[in-house]
C-alpha cells in the first residue's frame, strides 16, 4: 500500500529526503500544469513549481496532516504565481506553445487507438487551450483545479481563499466562456 | 457528411447541456477537458527540486547562525562595556553588582514599555521599507512612478505659467482708483 500524503510529509518534517523526494514526485506534473495554465510558459511553470516546492517544505510544519495534502499544496502554490503575476505583467494570451510542448498523450487512452479521434483530441485540446488562455486568471486556476485535478468546490475555495459560492460562480462562468469561445471555433452542434 | 468522432459528439453533448442543466454540464464538460492531456516534468526536474531546497535549508540554517552569533557577540560587548564603565564609575564589583541590581529593580517597567515602544517602531519602520521596496522592485513601477514625477512637474510649470500670465494681464480697473 502506497505511503499517504500525510505521513510522507510527516517523515519528510523529520528530516527524511527520501520521503520528501517521494512527495516531490508526487506532485511534481500537478504543480508544473497548474503553474503552466496560469503563465503559459513552460520552463517558468517549471521554475514556479519549484519556488512553491522549496516554500511548502520551509513551511511544512504549518501542514496538517488531519487534512489532504493537495489543497495545501495548491495553496502554497497559488501563492507563489500570484506573486509572480504580481511582479510581472505575463502574457496570457497564447498556449500554443504549450499544446506543442511535450505531452504525454491523453488522458483517454481507448479513444486514441483511432487516428481520427486521436486527430479530434489534438483539435480539441487546442481549442480548450486557446479558450482557456482567454480566461481570468481566477477562472482558469478554478476549472484546471476541478477538472484537470479533480478538487472539490471546498478544496478550490481554500486554495484561491474565497468563498464556495464564489468558486462555483467562477466555474459558472468560465464554463460559459468556454462553451462560447468552442462554439464560435465551430465545434457546436449542427444547426 | 461530417463524420462525429468521440471527442466532437462529447463536446457538442456538453454545448448542448450548457444552456439548460448545471450539473449535466458540469458532468459533460469533464468529459471534455480529458482531451487536455498534462505536461510532464522534465527528466531531472525532482532531482533537481530537492537539491534547491536542500541548499534552501542550508543557506537559512547559516544566516540564522551567522545572525545568532552576531546577536551574540554584540550583546557580550555591550555586557563588558557596561562593565568596565560600571566598574571605572563604582569601584568594585560587589559595588557594580548592587548598584546594576536595584537600577534594574527601579526601572523594569520603564524598560519594559521602552521595548514594546521599539518593537512596534520597528515594525512601522519595516512594513515601511518593504512597501518602498516593493514599489521600487520592478523597472515598470520605477517608470510609472518617474513618469508621475515628470508629470506633476509640469502641472506645477504650467500652472505657475498660466498664473504668472494671468498677473501680467490683469486691468487694474476700479480697484486703484
Amino acid at each position: 500500500m502506497p505511503t499517504s500524503d500525510a505521513e510522507l510529509a510527516r517523515q519528510a518534517l523529520a528530516g527524511s529526503q527520501d520521503a520528501y523526494t517521494a512527495l516531490v514526485g508526487r506532485y511534481a506534473a500537478a504543480a508544473i500544469n497548474v503553474a503552466a495554465r496560469l503563465v503559459s510558459d513552460r520552463a517558468l511553470a517549471e521554475e514556479l513549481a519549484q519556488e512553491a516546492f522549496i516554500r511548502a517544505f520551509a513551511r511544512l510544519d504549518t501542514y496538517d496532516p488531519e487534512r489532504r495534502f493537495a489543497p495545501w499544496f495548491f495553496q502554497v502554490l497559488h501563492h507563489v504565481v500570484v506573486d509572480h503575476l504580481r511582479r510581472r505583467r505575463v502574457d496570457t494570451t497564447s498556449l500554443d506553445a504549450l499544446v506543442a510542448a511535450g505531452y504525454a498523450g491523453p488522458a483517454d487512452d481507448h479513444l486514441k487507438s483511432s487516428p481520427e479521434a486521436e486527430t479530434e483530441r489534438r483539435a480539441l485540446e487546442a481549442a480548450l487551450a486557446q479558450a482557456l488562455a482567454r480566461l481570468r486568471v481566477e477562472f482558469r486556476e478554478a476549472v484546471v483545479l476541478k477538472y484537470q485535478h479533480n478538487l472539490s468546490v471546498e478544496d478550490i475555495a481554500g486554495v484561491l481563499g474565497v468563498p464556495e459560492g464564489t468558486v462555483k460562480t467562477y466555474l459558472h462562468r468560465a464554463r460559459k466562456q468556454l462553451a462560447e469561445s468552442l462554439a464560435a471555433a465551430g465545434w457546436g452542434p449542427p444547426a | 457528411m461530417k463524420q462525429t468522432t468521440h471527442w466532437r459528439a462529447r463536446t457538442e453533448q456538453w454545448l448542448s447541456d450548457e444552456g439548460f442543466d448545471r450539473e449535466t454540464a458540469d458532468e459533460a464538460f469533464s468529459l471534455v477537458f480529458t482531451a487536455v492531456s498534462a505536461l510532464e516534468p522534465s527528466a531531472d526536474f525532482v532531482r533537481r527540486t530537492v537539491q534547491a531546497t536542500l541548499r534552501t535549508q542550508e543557506r537559512r540554517r547559516r544566516v540564522t547562525r551567522s545572525m545568532a552569533i552576531a546577536a551574540g557577540m554584540s550583546l557580550t560587548v555591550l555586557a563588558a562595556g557596561v562593565w568596565a564603565y560600571g566598574l571605572s564609575a563604582v569601584g568594585t564589583p560587589g559595588a557594580l553588582f548592587s548598584a546594576l541590581a536595584t537600577v534594574a529593580a527601579s526601572s523594569t517597567v520603564s524598560l519594559l514599555i521602552a521595548a514594546a515602544t521599539s518593537v512596534e517602531w520597528w515594525a512601522s519602520v519595516t512594513g515601511a521599507s518593504s512597501g518602498i521596496a516593493a514599489a521600487f522592485a520592478t523597472p515598470q513601477n520605477v517608470g510609472a512612478l518617474l513618469l508621475l514625477e515628470v508629470a506633476a512637474g509640469a502641472a506645477l510649470y504650467a500652472l505657475h505659467r498660466l498664473l504668472r500670465a494671468d498677473v501680467g494681464f490683469r486691468d487694474p480697473g476700479p480697484l486703484c482708483l
